[in-house]
């Protein structure tokens, strides 16, 4: 890629022209995509069958996994339904709530049926199990 | 853009971002799509993206539009010559690191 003094390629140098919002917006739509996607294959689910379990057609559940759709939120509670998992999930951050541990779901742990926990507080990464955190250990 | 700074560094070439079979054969040549803009590549499997060129997709299918449709023999032939490459051990693809040699 061409190259300027500053040592930023073309790529950066139009990419910092993208407006933040729409940046934000095209990253969302393609980690919901991503997430998808990654649980229809951990699941070995193919796109054909979720399409059919939720009543969509197969062309616009193939928008959503290219990352092209702008979901409702419908939607996609409808998609986590039909898969029992969760696209998106949304922190509840009150004034007064310093929650000392933050649970973040990724690809692998869907694999491991495991959860990525974090220490708010002293930024220190653990594994546990699912059960255990509802649980309340 | 900024799909493709995401898929070069966070999420990889998944094959459901991507429109596949584009040039009709059973080759790598795919295309990224944002409404009826057009992207032709050549995707080897979740770790190579060799990007080409695009345009706008006025017609139901790109064989309709020259423009689009010479982008895609473009592509069609780079991912022929680097198959025919790969077959005379020329290129070797391996996780790390990658020898190309990509002069036609």
């Amino acid at each position: 890629m061409k190259e300027n003094k500053n040592n930023s390629t073309l790529f950066d140098q139009l990419l910092s022209k993208v407006p933040s919002d729409v940046k934000r917006f095209v990253r969302k739509q393609g980690e919901i995509a991503v997430q998808i996607g990654t649980i229809l294959k951990a699941k070995g689910i193919t796109q054909k069958e979720l399409a059919q379990k939720i009543g969509m057609k197969e062309s616009q559940l193939s928008k959503i996994l290219a990352g092209n759709a702008n979901c409702t939120l419908k939607t996609i509670t409808k998609i986590e339904n039909a898969l029992n998992e969760d696209i998106i999930t949304v922190p509840i951050f009150r004034e007064d709530f310093a929650p000392d541990v933050i649970v973040d779901t990724a690809a692998k742990s869907l694999l491991d049926k495991k959860f990525k926990v974090r220490k708010f507080s002293l930024g220190e990464e653990v594994y546990v199990d699912r059960d255990e955190i509802y649980a309340g250990k | 853009m900024v799909r493709i700074d995401d898929i070069a560094n966070r999420f990889g070439c998944q094959d459901y971002l991507f429109k596949e079979k584009e040039s009709g054969f059973t080759d790598p040549v795919v295309a990224l799509s944002r409404e009826n803009l057009r992207l032709y590549c050549c995707r080897y499997g979740n770790i190579i993206l060799i990007l080409g060129s695009g345009g706008v997709k006025y017609t139901r299918t790109y064989q309709e539009n020259p423009g689009l449709h010479q982008k895609v023999k473009i592509m069609a032939y780079v991912a022929k010559r680097i198959d025919q490459r790969i077959n005379d051990k020329e290129i070797e693809i391996k996780k790390q690191p990658i020898y190309w040699r990509l002069k036609f």
